[in-house]
């Protein structure tokens, strides 16, 4: 595709927000960058002097978004495309994890996806056009033991966009959650350990923990491969809704959608006994 | 069962949670019911005195959290099941809504949740039993327009119940998340509130939704009585189950959610599928 779009892009510094931005300006698009360290950004500045912007953007912090935007605008004149990457992971049993813990899961994974789609809708709107891609998780259809938090704020972004999609269709933009599953970064590097474990009580932390540092990075995708198709997603026809990325995101969701249709289908009768003129029917 | 049951219920003084104490009541098992005006639920301690207990809760309030559970062991000796219902929503696009109001509404409808759940945990696990039954939404599993937060916070409640559920169940714990779909609650009229940045130029979906309420509260929609009813009877059940829509609407609603995504997904998944190291080498 020859067009020329512009990226907003969170949390670049690594894993898959930073492949994204590279094989965005790879393929010659104008991409800005954030992060909370922008500084690690230089090697990008340097070999794209043109066509990239590397910025300091918190995704808690509005002020942060707002001059973001307005430097984008100034530098580009518009904004095609914003990716709500930037995430990290808390681990631990729902009583295992401090209040401020889980409260920091919320602002940077929820919140942030809110803020900064917020701020930079009034521009997409007076646009009549945009797409929004909102990297949620395969562990936004369904949770794991001692990873609820996370999957908490991922199951949040998908209820958030699945709303935000039918908004603004009419007004020219479109929705994205990108889902991957296991991806070979170093997202489980950062992943969170809870202040209170309680490791008789919840061994799922453990294993959990155990899993993420264990000797499976074979079964996890490219995050490389990722950025492509998230590439080829932005510039294909009629770009999905929902987007699993990795058989084992894929084959999870499915699994667990055909769960919850055996599952309600089971005691059918009885939620369905609640009409003010059921029984004789 | 012979032995009385000692519920916990949040958001106890109108619609789902009022009708809750007033069967369990009637059943003749002990509530302990809460509600940030505690006065509204007078009656209740008048007509049942020995087994109707009613504490003042707000669910963002720690403290009052802290207080409320242990008035409750300090009364009954016990908790057996714990109803998370205490919620409300915020209409709007997620434009019109402003942070605060987003806030708030994660404030009540999921820390809520979780103030409660983490304080009455630790007594479940030393009893070995327990069941926490929250009130999710059919819009925890397909979202409306306009009703974007919300909805986040109802699938940000499921996300958490799945946790919970495959966490406690190894303590003899049992997790119940309930979805309603429109129940003729009054909930339109005193659990709604409008965002604060209305757009209606760019947002007609929000007065849509407005219009459809009045229209979920009339006689069409559920019995909220029979709908508490089947939830008791789940509680009560042998094998209670983890996911119970309520009500035709939401099990219609869910259904047809669940193949869309199912299909949505299909369409791709030759594209999205493709994600390991060398696809092409290795193949």
């Amino acid at each position: 595709m020859s067009e020329k779009k512009v990226w907003f892009i969170t949390g670049t510094s690594a894993g898959i927000g930073r492949e994204l931005a590279e094989k965005a300006l790879e393929k010659g698009h104008q991409v800005v960058a954030t992060a909370r360290k922008p500084e690690v950004l230089r090697d990008l500045a340097e070999k794209y002097p043109e066509t990239v912007l590397t910025l300091k953007l918190d995704v808690t912090n509005k002020n942060d978004i707002a001059e973001a935007r307005d430097k984008t605008i100034e530098n580009f004149g518009r904004i095609d495309v914003v990716v709500n990457n930037a995430g990290y992971g808390l681990l631990g049993a729902v009583e295992e994890p401090s209040d401020e813990q889980i409260r920091g899961q919320f602002e940077t994974n929820f919140f942030g996806v809110v803020n900064v789609v917020r701020e930079t809708l009034p521009v997409l709107r007076a646009q009549k056009s945009g797409h929004i891609i909102n990297v949620s998780s395969g562990l936004g259809f369904f949770a794991y033991p001692s990873y609820g938090y996370y999957s908490a704020t991922k199951f949040a972004v998908q209820g958030l966009s699945e709303a935000l999609a039918q908004e603004v269709a009419p007004l020219g933009i479109k929705v994205t959650i990108a889902e991957p599953g296991g991806t070979r970064t170093d997202f489980i590097k950062g992943v969170v350990r809870p202040e209170n474990v309680l490791p008789e009580d919840y061994p799922s932390t453990t294993e959990l923990f155990e899993l993420f540092n264990g000797r499976k990075g074979g079964e996890f995708s490219d995050p490389r491969r990722i950025a492509e198709i998230l590439v080829e997603t932005v510039e294909s026809e009629n770009p999905p809704l929902h987007l699993p990325l990795g058989e084992d995101s894929y084959n999870g969701i499915q699994n667990h959608l055909d769960k919850i249709s055996r599952e309600i289908a089971e005691r059918r009768e009885q939620s369905l006994a609640t009409g003010f003129q059921t029984a004789a029917a | 069962m012979s032995e009385k049951k000692v519920w916990f219920i949040t958001g106890a003084s109108s619609g789902f949670g009022r009708i809750f104490a007033e069967e369990v009541l009637a059943k003749g098992e002990r509530v302990v019911a809460t509600a940030r005006k505690p006065e509204v639920l007078r009656d209740l301690i008048e007509k049942y005195p020995e087994t109707a207990r009613v504490v003042k809760l707000d669910v963002t309030n720690e403290r009052e959290v802290k207080n409320a559970v242990s008035e409750t062991v300090k009364e009954f000796g016990r908790i057996d099941v714990v109803v998370n219902n205490a919620g409300y929503a915020v209409v709007g696009a997620i434009e019109e809504v402003t942070n605060e109001q987003a806030k708030q509404q994660f404030d009540t409808n999921v820390f809520g949740v979780l103030n409660v759940t983490r304080e009455v945990l630790p007594i479940l696990r030393a009893q070995k039993s327990g069941h926490i039954v929250n009130i999710g939404s059919l819009v925890g599993i397909s979202a409306f327009p306009s009703f974007g937060l919300y909805s986040a916070s109802k699938f940000a409640l499921e996300g958490i119940s799945e946790s919970l559920a495959a966490e406690v169940a190894p303590h003899g714990i049992k997790t119940t998340i309930v979805e309603p779909g429109p129940f003729h609650t009054g909930f339109s009229g005193k659990g709604v509130f409008f965002g604060e940045n209305s757009l209606p130029e760019f947002y007609a979906s929000t007065k849509e939704l407005a219009d459809q309420f009045s229209e979920f509260d009339g006689p069409n929609s559920g019995d909220p009585r029979k709908g508490v009813k089947v939830i008791i009877e789940a509680v009560e059940s042998e094998n209670p189950p983890f996911r119970l829509p309520l009500g035709l609407f939401a099990y219609e609603a869910i259904e047809a959610k669940l193949e869309q995504v199912k299909e949505e997904i299909a369409t791709w998944r030759e594209r999205a599928i493709e994600t390991n190291f060398d696809a092409a080498a290795t193949a």
